[in-house]
């Protein structure tokens, strides 16, 4: 068996875009992994949930984390390295495409993906008020203006 | 993200309700329940969230851990500030506690400060998380109320794993409690009910890997146990432990210094006021396995500044020192003379050292972190050095360097040409002479220790170069006396069978250079007489031999030093003295003495050494023995240790105890090489 250095996978999209991917970048997503092992990745591997500009978003993050992944636990540097990578690689997306990496990274199991992406939007929800996160995430209010107050009343202790 | 723009669509609670958690689970308590006025959507979400974690308003966002910090302050602090931010969490805590519904609770962390009300009842949301599968529990109370006592249900958690509790609560352990999955558990600066209850604490947990008490002494606040009375069932529990902390108070300490921990791996200590030094390292020597050694003096509470801190060194070196320790950290360091040396001790015996760590208080300033710095980088590496010469210039040399300070570090090894150590005191002696057995036994203990090697038969200049010598080691300290003789300057003098009072005496204690001589003692006459003889000896004292690289002074015959520094000149005739080169004994200060003079002598050659290591020598890492022993098999030159030195003695002792004498020596290289390596 090659080694998954050199061993190759090609994975597609749901809009037909195909990613030719080393074993080990194609391993960083445990779906995928468990294709591999599973035998069942002779072709093409289809991937129905995914866009192809999510998919390169996501092989790019994958590529990035097996070429620069710390030495060892003591490896602060590399940590620190590739932690600042991961801030300026997050900061090129809107909202829409978070949401859609957030969902792709939980559909292909990569944590360290999903773990980035949900920080990205929980940074958005922390320090600001119910209104701001609303606005922010345009998150339509299904509550009459009577339940929301009945709600903070009931529950003043949650907004002071 | 300052491209973040307005969607139309509410993609956020689109999301499935499991990756809603993981959001939430990522922003702080208070923000994830204010999400319920969000939308109907967003109401019991937060409710879901497996990890609760709760503190005071106003802490730090980042110190989420001081857990392990005391909180004095804070806890007699009575806060009468009306600021909102400033109200306790704990109405915030019950409400959410109350509402919160995860069939889950896995991690609740709930620190609760002095504005918090005092007839509160933490310990039945402590039971709810019991009920809810907890797997770490932690719990700070600093409140000016009295210790909380938790709910039984606790110390039955089946789930538990890790378990915190820190300051006012008391520890009231049921006698049938049991803590099957307790890993870890720390308590700090917690009152526990009485002393039994400690005990049937650690006993009930089967499986507590990491143990980390941290008590207060002499604070009327808290209860503190002053002794273990049941000692046996304490001991017991802490032999299993693995990995402990411990706040060293005198009596925890001394307690702990008469435990065998003989599982424990890793040891956390937080020195307090006590004199915690002597006893540490008891417990160093009771703790044969431990890897992994931190000692932290950042949070030591009130520490006179001029407490009397003592220790001596152990007879033998702690067995996790030689044979275990790989990590070593001291965490805030204050550097006192006695803290040095036992710093300077740990690091020159720990042999398995892969990583020390040395922190510095963060009262010094640059300047002075630089300097300990220096001390440190060079105390932390074994000082090698090889002493040519095992006679009595040479062990008194070896002695007296691993006496001193900078000797705690130093490993020595002292080569001989000969397959025999001890030089004249051997060879040069009349047998008859007794105090020459009081200087071998002497001797012997010094080439018996952890850190002094003994290799016969290396001959330097034919074997080694003493450059490739001076390469291998820090400190090369040349004491093989003086093997030649003066010279009369008359013709004839160097024909055979005239020979030097020397090489007769060589013959007569068995040197192996001089087996051969076989004079006919019926005719020794000495010189100026011209008579027929078949040997004829003169007595004029002996002379050193210079070897390749050394300067030497040929009239006195010596090698020309200062206080045992080897001096040489430069191209321009200017006197410098060689870096790392000393000499002691005859080649020295010449072929004069007894065999104590070599004591004084030795003392000032070390006395020399000793000032230029502390003036920065030696700053460059040498191989030391193991550079030594691997240039040795390269060249196939076959060393005679000290122990295969015994083999030969205790053979001269047995051939000798068959003749009524005290040894009778062998005399031939054959047989002395043959006898070592038999």
């Amino acid at each position: 068996m090659a080694s998954s250095s050199t061993n190759k996978f090609v994975l597609k999209s749901n809009d037909d875009v195909s990613f030719e991917v080393t074993e080990a970048v194609a391993r960083e997503f445990q779906v995928i992994a468990h294709i591999i092992d599973d035998d069942c990745a002779k072709k093409a591997i289809p991937l129905s949930n995914v866009t192809g500009e999510i998919l390169s978003k996501m092989i790019e993050y994958g590529k990035k984390h097996i070429e620069e992944a710390p030495v060892d636990e003591e490896d602060e540097e590399g940590k620190k390295k590739l932690q600042i990578w991961d801030e300026e690689f997050m900061k090129q997306f809107n909202m829409e495409i978070v949401f859609q990496l957030i969902l792709a990274s939980n559909y292909l199991n990569n944590k360290g993906l999903l773990d980035l992406t949900c920080c990205t939007v929980a940074d958005h929800i922390k320090d600001m008020t119910p209104d701001e996160v609303r606005t922010l995430f345009n998150v339509k209010n299904d509550y009459t203006t009577e339940e929301e107050e009945e709600i903070r009343k009931e529950n003043s202790w949650a907004f002071e | 993200m300052s491209e973040a723009k307005v969607e139309e669509e509410d993609m956020i609670s689109a999301l499935p309700e499991d990756l809603l958690v993981t959001i939430l689970l990522l922003v702080p308590i208070k923000d994830a329940v204010a999400t319920m006025v969000l939308s109907k959507r967003w109401r019991f979400i937060w409710m879901m969230l497996p990890r609760l974690e709760y503190k005071e308003n106003g802490d730090g966002d980042d110190d989420f851990d001081d857990y392990y910090e005391l909180d004095n302050s804070k806890c007699n602090d009575d806060d009468d500030d009306d600021d909102e931010r400033n109200k306790s969490i704990w109405l915030f805590f019950d409400k959410s506690m109350e509402l919160h519904k995860a069939p889950l609770l896995r991690i609740l962390h709930i620190k609760l400060g002095p504005r918090c009300p005092s007839d509160v009842d933490v310990g039945k949301w402590v039971a709810k998380a019991v009920y809810r599968g907890v797997v770490v529990l932690k719990i700070k109370l600093c409140w000016s109320a009295g210790p909380a006592r938790l709910p039984k249900s606790l110390y039955n958690c089946k789930t538990l794993v890790q378990l915190v509790l820190s300051h006012k609560i008391l520890v009231d352990f049921p006698s049938s409690s049991c803590l099957p999955s307790l890993i870890i558990l720390d308590l700090l600066f917690v009152v526990y009910k009485d002393e039994a209850s400690l005990v049937r604490l650690l006993s009930s947990c089967p499986v507590l890997a990491d143990l980390g008490v941290k008590r207060m002494k002499d604070d009327n606040a808290y209860i503190d146990v002053k002794s273990f009375p049941d000692t046996d069932k304490f001991t017991t529990s802490l032999s299993a432990v693995s990995s402990l902390q411990l706040g060293l108070t005198d009596e925890v300490l001394v307690r702990c210094s008469t435990i065998n921990f003989s599982r424990l791996i890793k040891l956390t200590i937080y020195p307090d006021r006590s004199d915690w030094l002597e006893p540490f390292l008891l417990l160093l020597e009771n703790a044969p396995k431990l890897k992994d050694l931190l000692v932290d003096d950042e949070y030591v509470i009130i520490r006179p500044k001029i407490l009397p801190l003592s220790w001596k060194q152990p007879s033998s070196v702690p067995g996790c020192l030689s044979s275990q320790l790989e990590i070593f950290e001291w965490r805030a360091y204050g550097r006192r003379e006695v803290e040095e040396e036992l710093l300077t001790y740990i690091l020159a015996n720990s042999m398995c050292l892969k990583t020390a760590t040395i922190s510095l208080k963060p009262t010094f300033g640059l300047e002075e972190q630089e300097l300990i710095k220096k001390v440190l980088r060079a105390s932390s590496r074994p000082l090698h050095v090889c002493i040519v010469g095992s006679g009595p210039a040479g062990f008194y040399t070896a002695d007296k360097l691993l006496k001193t300070h900078e000797g705690a570090r130093a490993r020595v090894d002292i080569i001989d040409r000969l397959p025999t150590p001890f030089g004249l005191v051997r060879s040069g002696v009349a047998p008859d002479h007794p105090e020459t057995k009081i200087a071998i036994n002497q001797f012997s203990r010094v080439a018996q220790l952890k850190r002094c090697s003994f290799y016969g038969n290396v001959k330097l200049g034919s074997d080694l170069s003493l450059s490739e010598l001076r390469d291998l080691y820090d400190v090369v300290v040349l004491a093989y006396g003086a093997e030649s003789d003066k010279e009369l300057g008359i013709p004839g003098e160097r024909l055979s069978g005239i020979h030097s009072a020397r090489e007769f005496v060589w013959w007569y204690n068995g040197h192996p250079d001089y087996s051969s001589l076989k004079p006919d003692l019926k005719r020794v006459i000495l010189e100026f007489e011209d008579i027929s003889c078949s040997m004829v000896l003169k007595a004029i004292g002996y002379k050193s031999v210079p070897i390749n690289d050394l300067p030497f002074d040929h009239k006195k015959g010596i090698v020309p030093n200062v206080r045992g520094r080897v001096v040489s000149q430069t191209s321009g005739g200017i006197p410098q003295t060689e870096p790392g080169l000393y000499v002691c004994g005859w080649l020295k200060r010449g072929p004069v003495g007894i065999i104590a003079t070599n004591l004084y002598c030795a003392e000032e050659t070390v006395a020399s050494i000793s000032e230029d290591i502390e003036e920065g020598a030696c700053e460059s890492a040498k191989a030391g023995s193991k550079g030594l022993l691997q240039l040795l098999e390269e060249r196939n030159v076959k060393k005679v240790d000290f122990s295969e030195w015994e083999k030969i003695d205790a053979k001269e002792k047995q051939m000798g105890s068959e003749s009524n004498k005290p040894r009778e020596k062998l005399v031939t290289w054959e047989d002395l090489l043959g006898e070592a390596t038999n």
